[in-house]
């Protein structure tokens, strides 16, 4: 047997149209069997991920099975049979596409390119408030905002933390055990960034676990979470 | 007065970012979708020798430089005229452009192989792109190929590629000339 220099392959099927077309033959049963030999040897010296291998393997075992077939013809059964059909139709379905590939390569070989217009003016975003907004709105709306948000700037030196998820896990379940909590309520006496964003963890966390649900009336209503019963 | 279809439609190509439908050009100009396909074809053969051409995608359109002075563009912006897709490159954009919408299982099902990392550096480069779901479990992604594709291979519409079953024909014209 001759080694056979190959190109790269981009896969089991360009290995194996690659070494039918090495020996210049055509894509039937008979060729199949012809380079099994030469697949597996191919086979052994690659050096992929075993999931890449494992698309290599499948088309193994089934040249295996044509070339068994070459010597027992009594192993054969239809289903095998459809299998070695579908292998052929695969293999000629693809080399229609390298066909393709080895086309499109020649087109791009002929470095012909259009190119659209480069420096696109970019659209300036801009902020649109709704038209009814005043001073005296933007004022109380300010307000509000400033009256929700008690948070004391974090202090410089690193405190032990004070809290845990799990702490704060059981916090809310006693504050809901008696029944619904407003979600903001939670965060009343929370005192840090840190605080708060574990609070939420904790909101998030036991709702996955199916602890508790989060409900909310309307658009943009507080939420209200209760026990699970 | 006599409608200016055709000015008024160049300059809005011009001008556009991205590739405009014939809908949408009739809309702002507020002419017929007929009388807009018309002066596109007029405009597209008045292009014919010129520096720009008018690409067609679907219902989509857009002026470009003419794909023979790209070596031209190419060097006044400092890029690169070789292309550099690699084999398992070339071989899913090929199947992606014959068998258009498809998913990425059908994809791999005809290259046997998997292809979730080509079709990724595909997507990035804007060659492809989703273009909706399939209807079935999962809806996976269909994936066709873009505006982009049809100028990186220096073509004016899709389908001056080669028939699929006309390639290895339109190869050995092409050897032989």
């Amino acid at each position: 047997m001759y080694k056979v220099e190959l190109e790269k392959f981009a896969g089991p099927l360009d290995l194996l149209l690659q070494l039918i077309e090495n020996e210049k033959l055509d894509v039937c049963e008979l060729s199949l069997s012809k380079i099994t030999d030469t697949y597996l040897t191919e086979l052994k010296k690659m050096d992929k991920s075993s999931e890449e291998l494992a698309e290599f393997v499948v088309i193994a075992a089934k040249l295996l099975y044509v070339k068994s077939k070459g010597l027992l013809p009594s192993i054969e059964t239809a289903e095998e049979e459809q299998e070695i059909a579908d292998l052929e139709a695969a293999l000629l379905e693809y080399q229609k596409y390298k066909e393709a590939a080895k086309t499109f390569e020649q087109i791009l070989e002929k470095n012909m390119r259009s190119y659209s217009r480069q420096a696109v003016p970019e659209k300036v975003i801009l902020f649109s408030p709704p038209k009814d907004v005043n001073r005296q709105k933007l004022f109380e709306i300010l307000a509000k905002l400033l009256a929700k948000n008690e948070i004391k700037p974090e202090e410089e030196i690193i405190k032990p933390v004070k809290f845990s998820l799990e702490e704060k896990k059981g916090e809310i379940s006693r504050m809901i055990h008696k029944g619904k909590v407003s979600f903001t309520s939670l965060f009343k006496r929370s005192t840090t960034k840190a605080e708060i964003i574990v609070t939420f963890l904790a909101i998030l966390e036991m709702v996955k676990q199916k602890e508790i649900v989060v409900s909310q009336n309307k658009n943009f209503a507080d939420f209200s979470l209760s026990r699970v019963k | 007065m006599e409608k200016d279809v055709k000015k008024n439609l160049e300059s809005l190509l011009f001008v556009a970012e991205k590739p405009v439908s014939v809908k949408e050009l009739a809309n702002v100009t507020s002419f017929m979708v007929s009388e807009v396909q018309t002066a596109l074809n007029e405009l597209e053969k008045e292009y014919e020798n010129r520096g720009i051409r008018l690409i067609r995608k679907g219902e989509y359109f857009s002026i470009v430089t003419a794909p023979e002075c790209g070596e031209i563009i190419c060097k006044y912006l400092n890029e690169e005229l070789r292309h550099d897709l690699s084999q398992a490159a070339l071989e899913t954009l090929a199947v992606i452009t014959y068998k258009q919408p498809l998913t990425r299982v059908e994809i791999e099902e005809i290259r046997g192989v998997n292809s979730d990392q080509t079709l990724r550096s595909l997507l990035v480069r804007g060659l492809i792109c989703e273009i909706g779901r399939k209807e079935t479990i999962g809806r996976p992604i269909l994936y066709g190929t873009t505006m982009e594709f049809i100028q990186y291979f220096g073509l004016l519409k899709e389908d001056e590629l080669p028939r699929f079953d006309e390639l290895k024909l339109f190869r050995e014209e092409d050897e032989a000339s």
